[in-house]
């Protein structure tokens, strides 16, 4: 088992030199190389972690993702990062602007040539420490898996209005487009006003903090709530 | 403040409740790892083809699927056209045929209206 594991890093350090390469001397076949070995992957892992990106949109969000890579490809490093990671980190750059209602204003950066070498510079940057391991003890697992449960309980809209949220990440979600997009899936197609949305939302807070409470978890004391 | 700020650190809780960790890898060999796991499967040479398109642009991507098509287009008649051109024109000159419509319509509205004739419309 542990000589196919050595192979197969072999064989994907062997890839990544001979795609690194390509990318230098400007080869178009380095793009192909990368999307029949990294598109799939890619789209399924982002729809893992988005559950509001479509099929269709995972596909838009990768393309993307080897656009700007192309772009920049002379600025690769590979000592710093694989192939892979970079283009994970650009398409989860990509997806998160794209899943908080920010496709405008991709659609206008989309063919601008020359992309900014500082903005993907820090898709390259190794990241070696992950900031949230420490928190996942027992008592903060068991924390999230009630959260979980509760947030079950609450009508499909709620749930899909807290999806979308905690998916935007740090981005500011628009709330309109999402009112939008949620209105076709629950409300026959009817926009909901973004007003509607952020009600909603609040609304459903006051559930969540109150079911915690019951299940033994005062969000406000643990600091997740300031009102 | 708006409520969006009271909500980020309950946002990001509900993420992590929502989305297990190993889906949310953060450093470089999380990434990898989590790419590994994934099945290899070929990818058909027409998705290739659509794709190699999306990226040299000669293809639109992030196209509005949230609507039908009968939604976001609407065909206008001749005359809904000629209202828009009338409202989009504003001081500025109108095509000659429709500037010579609206002269004529100018010329009747300024017109008496003999007793017993509709005055409804323009």
């Amino acid at each position: 088992m542990d000589n196919i594991v050595i192979e197969k890093d072999n064989l994907m350090d062997k890839w990544q030199e001979d795609v690194t390469l390509k990318l230098w001397a400007d080869d178009e076949s380095a793009i192909l190389d990368i999307l029949s070995k990294f598109a799939i992957p890619l789209e399924k892992t982002l729809s893992l972690r988005y559950s509001s990106l479509q099929h269709a949109d995972a596909e838009d969000v990768v393309a993307i993702a080897i656009m700007k890579f192309w772009y920049w490809r002379q600025q690769y490093d590979p000592d710093k990062s694989s192939i892979q990671t970079v283009l994970y980190r650009i398409a989860h750059n990509v997806a998160l602007e794209w899943v908080s209602g920010r496709r405008n204003w991709q659609k206008a950066k989309l063919y601008e040539k020359g992309v900014d070498p500082e903005e993907l510079e820090k898709f390259q940057s190794s990241i070696t420490e992950d900031k949230e391991s420490g928190k996942q003890s027992k008592e903060h697992i068991q924390l999230l898996r009630a959260l979980n449960q509760v947030i079950s309980t609450l009508p499909p809209l709620h749930q899909d209005i807290w999806q979308a949220f905690a998916e935007a990440d740090n981005y500011k979600l628009n709330a309109a487009k999402l009112g939008a997009e949620l209105g076709h899936k629950h409300n026959e197609g009817v926009p909901i006003p973004g007003t509607t949305i952020r009600g909603y939302k609040s609304r459903s807070k006051g559930v969540i903090v109150k079911e915690m409470k019951k299940k033994g978890f005062d969000l406000k004391k643990l600091g997740y709530i300031n009102d | 403040m708006t409520n969006q700020n009271f909500d980020i650190h309950l946002d990001g809780l509900v993420r992590s409740a929502l989305v297990p960790k190993g889906y949310r890898p953060i450093k470089n060999s999380d990434i990898e790892k989590l790419l590994d796991t994934i099945e290899e499967e070929p990818i058909s040479e027409e998705k290739k083809q659509r794709m190699l398109r999306k990226i040299r642009g000669q293809e639109p991507v992030f196209q509005d699927r949230t609507y039908p098509e009968s939604i976001i287009t609407t065909d206008l008649t001749a005359q809904e056209k000629e209202f828009v051109t009338l409202h989009r024109a504003k001081n500025r000159p109108l095509p000659p045929d429709l500037a010579a419509k609206l002269k004529e319509m100018e010329k009747r509205a300024s017109k008496k209206p003999k007793s017993g004739e509709d005055t409804h419309g323009v």
